[in-house]
C-alpha cells in the first residue's frame, strides 16, 4: 500500500482540489495551507511547510499570481516536487513557463480524485529517482576523479581514445592526450619491449603486466606498471585495448631506499664489533651480526636457538627477568653478564634491549645491542687495584700529599694531610681549600703560591714554608708544588708534597749554633775544622780551613777529595800512609804536617789533628780534627836557622879571617923568597914551592869568601832600573865570557818598573852566577851561551813571568840568566843554596856563592831559583818586589 | 962563598929605611928578609904596637907597614901616634890586614890610606914598598 501524503497547498484552487482529493481518495494524509504571499516578506518558510512531501499550487491570488512567485516557491522548498493546478481560461502564465517551473501541472477541472494522486506521485518517484540519480553520478564522478589508476583505452593503432583524470597527475591534462601515441612518453629503452608486449595482447587476447618508464619531457622519469585487456568490437575481433596502469614511482623509491638502507645496515652491522641481535620474544635468536663470531667462533650461533643459554647460570635468571621486563614495559634496561664461551671462558656483556613492535603495535622482537665489556672491565679492576694501592701508599706516607684544581680545592689528600688540618678521614677534606683550613694569613701565602703555580706553569720546588697544625703547633714543611695537565697539555691543577722539616730544622739550627761556637772557639785558636765521614766520603771544611787556603766557602767540594788534591804531589803518599797508620792503629794519634796548595799557587805548611769515631769492630766511621797553618811558623823557624847559620858564620868568619891569613902570609912571602933562591929555581924544590903557593892561595881564597858571607850588610837600597844593574854586571863579564868561548846575549824588556835595590850587592849575586854558568858550560861541547833576559809580571799571579814568586801587590821583576850546560841533577837542586854546597872539584868551589847569592836576594825581598831548561843547561831566576810608589806611605 | 953583595958595582943609592909593624913574628921576619933581599932597604921590625910610635921616631923610616888588627892596639891607632910627632908626621903608612870588605879591597884604601889585603905576594909588596918610597913619590 502506498503511504500517505502530506500536501501544502498554496492557492484557492489548489485547497478546493486537494480537499475533494483527501475525502474522496484517502490517500491524502494531511492539507497543509499556506498562501504565496508568505513567501513575500521572509526568508524562511513557515514551519509547518516542511512536513509537506509534495507542493499543489494554484495560480490565483491566494496562490502564485505569476512565474516569479513559482521561481520563489521552488526555491524555497527544493527537492519537493511542485504540481500547479490551473483554471481553464485563467491562464496568468503561459503553459511553457509553467512547466519549466514546476513538475507537472493540470487543469481544475480534471484535477480531481485520482488523476492529482497519480500526478502527484508521479511527480514524488520522479523526483525520487531524479534525486538518486543526480547523488549516484555525483559520487561516481568523485571516485573516478579520485582513483589513482590510469586508465586509459587505446585504438588498435596505439592512439590513445580515452585518459581517465589521474593522467594529470603524470602527463597533464587528459583531454589533451585524446588522439596521441601512447608510445610517446614510454622512455626510450622501455618503449621496444612494452610494444612488443603491446602487440602480444592484442594477438592473444590475453593482457599481461608490464613495468616500463616514462620519461616526460621536463626529465623527469615515472615508474609504471601496467595491464591490457582487449575490448572485443561488434564483430568480436580485438577493437581497443583497455589498460589500466599505476605509478609506482613513489613505491620503487621508496624500495630502493630501503634496499639502500638494508645495505648499510649489513655494512654497520658487519664491521661493529658490538653485538647486534633480534630474538624474539621467547628469546630465540632470529638475527645476529657477524660480530658475534667472536664469541661463538666462525660458525656464529645457531639459528633459533635460545638466547639465555651461554648467560652464566648465576646471571641467567636475572637477565631474563630484564627481558621479561623489557618486553612488558616497552623500555629497555642496561644490565651486565658473564657470557660462557664454548672452551670455559667468561667474557662480559653489557647488553640494552628495545622492543620491536609489529604492525598493530604489539611487541614482536627484541633488538638487542651488547658490548663485550671484559677489557674494560680488567681494566677498570686493575685501576682499581692501582688505586688503592697508590691510597694505602699515600696514607701511609708521613709526608702531606693533596692535589688540588685550578679553584684550589682539594682533589685528593692522603691521610697524613687530613690529620694535618684536623681530619681523620682524607675524604673529609676533598671540595675545601686552603681558606677553609688554615688561618687567614698561611692560607693567602699558600693560595699565592697556587696561583703561581697553575698561572704560570711554574713548578715550585723546596720551599720552606711554616704551617699551623690543628692541634695548635707550629711546623715548618717543606714543600713542592707542581702543576697537573691534562692530557692536552693544559694545567688542571697542582699536586703537592709536604715534608715535615721542624725536628730537622731544629737539630740543624743547634748543629749550627753549635757548630759555629766550636768555629768560633776553633778559630779563635787559628785552627781550621774538619769533619769527614769515612763511609759516605762526605766532608765538612769550615770556612776558616777553606779561608787559610785563600779559597771561598763554595771553591772547594765537600768531600775527601777536596783536601786530598789541594795536597802537595811530594806530600800525598805519606799524607795517604799517615791516615792509614791511625786507621789500622799502628799510630794512636793523626797528626800530620803536610803541604796544601794556596789559591794564589803557593803551598802552606798545614798541621792536621784529628780523631776517628769507630765502629764496634774498631773500624773508623767519621773523622773530626782542626788544621793549623804552620807556614808562617815554619818560616820564622827558618829564618831563625838561617840567622843563627849566618850568626856563626860571621862569628868564625871574622875571627879566621883574621887569624887564619896571618899565617897564610907569612907561608906565602916565605915560599916566594925561596922560589927566589937559585938553588930552587928549577927541579924538586921549584915543583914544591909551587904547590905550597897553590896551596896558600887555595885557603886564602876560602878565607876571602867566608869573609864575603860574613860582611853582608843590610843593602843600601835605593830605586832602580834593573836594566841598568845588569847591563853593568854583564859588562864586567865580557872579557871573562869571551875568554871561556861563551857568547852572551841579553833580552832586556823596556820600561821596568823600578825596585829598591843595592847595586852593589846585585853585581856581586850577578858575579855569581854569571861565574857558576861559566863553570857549568866549561866542560861543555854545546855551543856556549849565557842569555840572559829580564821582565816583569804585574801584581798577584799569573802572567808570563815566574810564577813561585810569593805575592807582590807591586807585581814583580825578574831576571833570568839561561846557560847551555849540564844542567843541575834533580837530586842536587833542592841543596844548591844551602851554605858550603859544591859540586864543583875541591879548589874550585866553595859552596858559598849561591848561598850568598841567595842572602843578597833575600835581604832584598827578592826570590832566587834554580831549575834545569827543557832543552838543557840551567836557567837561574831572580824576582825582585816591584817599588811601589805609594803616596800614602810617604811619612 | 957567594956574597951577597957584587963587587964592582957602581956606587948604590942610598937605602930607604922601612919600618915593619905587625904582632905576627914569623910575618915580620919573612918580610924583613924579602925586603933585605932587594938590598935597597933597611928594615926595622916592632912585633909590639906600643912601641911603633917611639920605633918610628928614632929610625925616621921612609916608610911604615902596618898591620891593622893587632891585640890591645890596632893599626889605626897606631898610626895616629906616628903621625903625631912631627918628625914622622909625613911619612907614608901601608896598612897590612886581614879584614877588609870585597869593595874596599877593589879600592885598595881605607879611609884614603893606602893598603895591603893579607895574604899579599912577594911581587905585589915590593911594588907598593917601591912606588911608596921611590924618589918620585909625594913624600907625604
Amino acid at each position: 500500500m502506498n503511504p500517505s501524503l502530506r500536501l501544502l497547498c498554496l492557492g484557492r484552487t489548489a485547497v478546493e482540489v486537494a480537499e475533494a482529493a483527501r475525502t474522496r481518495g484517502g490517500w491524502c494524509a494531511e492539507v497543509i495551507l499556506g498562501t504565496s504571499e508568505a513567501l513575500a516578506d521572509t526568508e524562511g518558510i513557515p514551519a509547518e511547510w516542511s512536513r509537506a512531501d509534495a507542493v499543489v499550487v494554484s495560480l490565483d491570488p491566494r496562490g502564485c499570481r505569476d512565474a516569479e512567485d513559482l521561481d520563489r516557491v521552488r526555491s524555497r522548498l527544493p527537492g519537493r516536487p511542485l504540481v500547479a493546478v490551473v483554471q481553464p481560461g485563467e491562464l496568468s502564465v503561459a503553459p511553457d513557463e509553467i512547466l519549466r517551473r514546476a513538475d507537472d501541472y493540470l487543469v481544475a477541472d480534471e484535477a480531481i480524485g485520482r488523476t492529482l494522486e497519480r500526478v502527484v506521485r508521479f511527480a514524488c518517484e520522479e523526483k525520487r529517482f531524479e534525486d538518486s540519480l543526480l547523488r549516484e553520478r555525483d559520487l561516481f564522478s568523485r571516485i573516478w576523479g579520485r582513483l589513482t589508476e590510469l586508465v586509459a583505452v587505446v585504438g588498435l593503432d596505439g592512439r590513445r581514445l580515452y585518459s581517465s583524470p589521474a593522467y594529470r597527475r603524470v602527463l597533464g591534462d587528459p583531454a589533451a592526450l585524446l588522439g596521441t601515441d601512447s608510445f610517446r612518453e614510454i622512455h626510450p629503452e622501455d618503449e621496444g619491449r612494452v610494444r612488443a608486449m603491446f602487440a602480444e595482447t592484442m594477438r592473444t587476447g590475453a593482457g599481461k603486466s608490464v613495468s616500463f618508464r616514462f620519461l616526460l619531457p621536463d626529465g623527469t622519469v615515472r615508474y609504471i606498471e601496467s595491464e591490457g585487456t582487449v575490448v572485443p568490437g561488434p564483430d568480436g575481433r580485438p577493437d581497443k585495448l583497455l589498460v589500466v596502469g599505476r605509478d609506482v614511482t613513489e613505491r620503487w623509491r621508496m624500495e630502493t631506499e630501503l634496499r639502500e638502507r638494508e645495505e648499510f645496515f649489513r655494512h654497520i652491522s658487519e664491521a661493529m664489533t658490538d653485538l647486534v641481535a633480534v630474538v624474539d620474544l621467547q628469546g630465540r635468536r632470529l638475527y645476529n651480526s657477524p660480530s658475534y663470531r667472536n664469541l661463538f667462533g666462525a660458525e656464529g650461533p645457531r639459528p633459533a636457538s635460545d638466547s639465555f643459554a651461554e648467560i652464566h647460570p648465576d646471571d641467567r635468571e636475572r637477565i631474563r627477568r630484564v627481558f621479561l621486563e623489557t618486553v612488558e614495559t616497552g623500555q629497555g634496561q642496561r644490565a651486565e653478564f658473564r657470557f660462557m664461551l664454548a672452551d670455559g671462558r667468561v667474557r662480559y656483556l653489557e647488553s640494552v634491549g628495545t622492543v620491536m613492535r609489529d604492525a598493530e603495535g604489539r611487541p614482536a622482537k627484541v633488538l638487542v645491542v651488547s658490548r663485550d665489556t671484559t677489557e674494560r672491565r680488567e681494566a677498570e679492576k686493575a685501576l682499581a687495584r692501582e688505586h688503592a694501592l697508590l691510597r694505602t701508599l699515600i696514607d701511609r706516607l708521613p709526608d702531606f700529599i693533596f692535589v688540588k684544581d685550578t679553584r684550589g680545592r682539594f682533589v685528593v689528600t692522603n691521610r697524613a694531610h687530613a690529620r694535618l688540618v684536623g681530619f681523620e678521614d682524607p675524604n673529609e677534606l676533598v671540595g675545601k681549600t686552603d681558606h677553609e683550613v688554615f688561618p687567614p694569613d698561611l692560607a693567602a701565602r699558600y693560595t699565592e703560591d697556587d696561583e703561581a703555580v697553575m698561572g704560570r706553569g711554574e713548578e715550585l720546588l723546596n720551599r720552606e714554608e711554616p704551617v699551623r697544625h690543628r692541634d695548635g703547633r707550629d711546623l715548618w714543611v717543606l714543600t713542592s708544588k707542581v702543576p697537573l695537565r691534562s692530557p692536552d697539555g693544559s694545567i688542571v691543577g697542582l699536586v703537592g708534597m709536604s715534608r715535615d722539616i721542624t725536628e730537622r730544622r731544629r737539630t740543624e739550627r743547634q748543629l749550627r749554633e753549635s757548630q759555629e761556637r766550636l768555629e768560633l772557639v776553633i778559630r779563635g785558636s787559628g785552627d781550621g775544622v774538619w769533619d769527614w765521614d769515612v763511609v759516605t766520603n762526605e766532608a765538612y771544611f769550615s770556612p776558616w780551613w777553606k779561608g787559610m787556603l785563600g779559597y771561598r766557602e763554595d771553591e772547594i767540594p765537600n768531600t775527601f777529595d777536596g783536601w786530598f788534591g789541594l795536597i802537595h804531589p811530594d806530600d800525598r803518599e805519606r799524607s795517604r800512609a799517615a791516615l792509614q797508620a791511625y786507621f789500622d792503629g799502628s799510630t794512636a794519634t793523626y797528626e800530620l804536617e803536610h803541604r796544601l796548595r794556596h789559591k794564589d799557587g803557593t803551598y802552606r805548611w798545614i798541621l792536621a789533628r784529628g780523631v776517628a769515631l769507630r765502629d764496634g769492630q774498631g773500624r773508623p766511621l767519621r773523622m773530626s780534627g782542626s788544621h793549623v797553618d804552620l807556614t808562617e811558623r815554619r818560616r820564622t823557624e827558618a829564618r831563625l836557622r838561617e840567622a843563627a847559620r849566618w850568626e856563626s858564620v860571621t862569628t868564625l868568619a871574622a875571627g879566621v879571617a883574621h887569624e887564619v891569613k896571618n899565617p897564610l902570609q907569612t907561608i906565602l912571602l916565605g915560599v916566594d923568597y925561596l922560589a927566589g933562591r937559585p938553588w930552587a929555581a928549577e927541579g924538586d924544590a921549584a915543583e914544591l914551592l909551587a904547590s905550597m903557593r897553590n896551596a896558600a892561595h887555595q885557603a886564602d881564597t876560602i878565607i876571602r869568601s867566608l869573609r864575603d858571607y860574613a860582611v853582608q850588610r843590610q843593602p843600601q837600597a835605593r830605586p832602580r832600573d834593573l836594566n841598568e844593574v845588569v847591563s853593568e854586571s854583564i859588562a864586567l863579564m865580557r872579557y871573562d865570557c869571551h875568554r871561556a868561548g861563551v857568547e852572551l846575549g841579553a833580552r832586556l824588556a823596556p820600561r821596568l818598573p823600578a825596585v829598591n835595590v843595592d847595586s852593589e850587592q846585585l853585581n856581586q849575586v850577578f858575579w855569581i852566577v854569571f861565574r857558576n854558568a861559566l863553570d857549568a858550560m866549561a866542560r861543555s861541547t854545546r855551543a856556549r851561551r849565557l842569555e840572559v833576559a829580564t821582565g816583569w809580571t804585574a801584581g798577584g799571579s799569573g802572567g808570563d813571568g815566574p810564577t813561585l814568586a810569593p805575592p807582590s801587590p807591586g807585581g814583580w821583576v825578574w831576571v833570568e840568566v839561561d846557560d847551555t850546560g849540564h844542567g843541575v841533577p834533580n837530586d842536587v837542586l833542592p841543596r844548591v843554596f844551602d851554605l858550603f854546597f859544591t859540586t864543583k872539584s875541591p879548589g874550585r868551589g866553595t859552596g858559598i856563592g849561591l848561598a850568598l847569592a841567595r842572602r843578597i836576594l833575600e835581604l832584598h825581598g827578592g826570590t832566587i831559583q834554580i831549575a834545569n831548561r827543557p832543552g838543557g843547561g840551567a836557567r837561574v831566576t831572580l824576582t825582585f818586589p816591584v817599588t811601589e810608589p805609594s803616596p800614602s806611605q810617604a811619612p | 962563598m957567594n956574597l951577597p953583595m957584587p963587587v964592582n958595582e957602581p956606587a948604590p943609592a942610598p937605602r930607604r929605611r922601612i919600618l915593619v909593624v905587625d904582632d905576627d913574628a914569623d910575618l915580620t921576619s919573612v918580610v924583613r928578609m924579602i925586603l933585605l933581599d932587594t938590598g935597597r932597604y933597611e928594615v926595622r921590625v916592632v912585633n909590639h904596637p906600643d912601641l911603633a910610635a917611639k920605633a918610628a921616631l928614632q929610625f925616621l923610616p921612609h916608610l911604615v907597614l902596618l898591620d891593622v888588627m893587632m891585640p890591645g892596639c890596632d893599626g889605626g891607632d897606631v898610626a895616629t901616634q906616628i903621625r903625631a910627632h912631627e918628625a914622622t908626621a909625613r911619612t907614608p903608612i901601608v896598612f897590612l890586614t886581614a879584614a877588609v870588605t870585597p869593595e874596599e879591597a877593589r879600592r885598595g884604601k881605607i879611609g884614603g890610606e893606602v893598603y895591603l889585603e893579607k895574604p899579599v905576594s912577594r911581587e905585589k909588596l915590593l911594588e907598593v914598598v917601591a912606588a911608596q918610597v921611590s924618589p918620585g913619590a909625594q913624600v907625604p
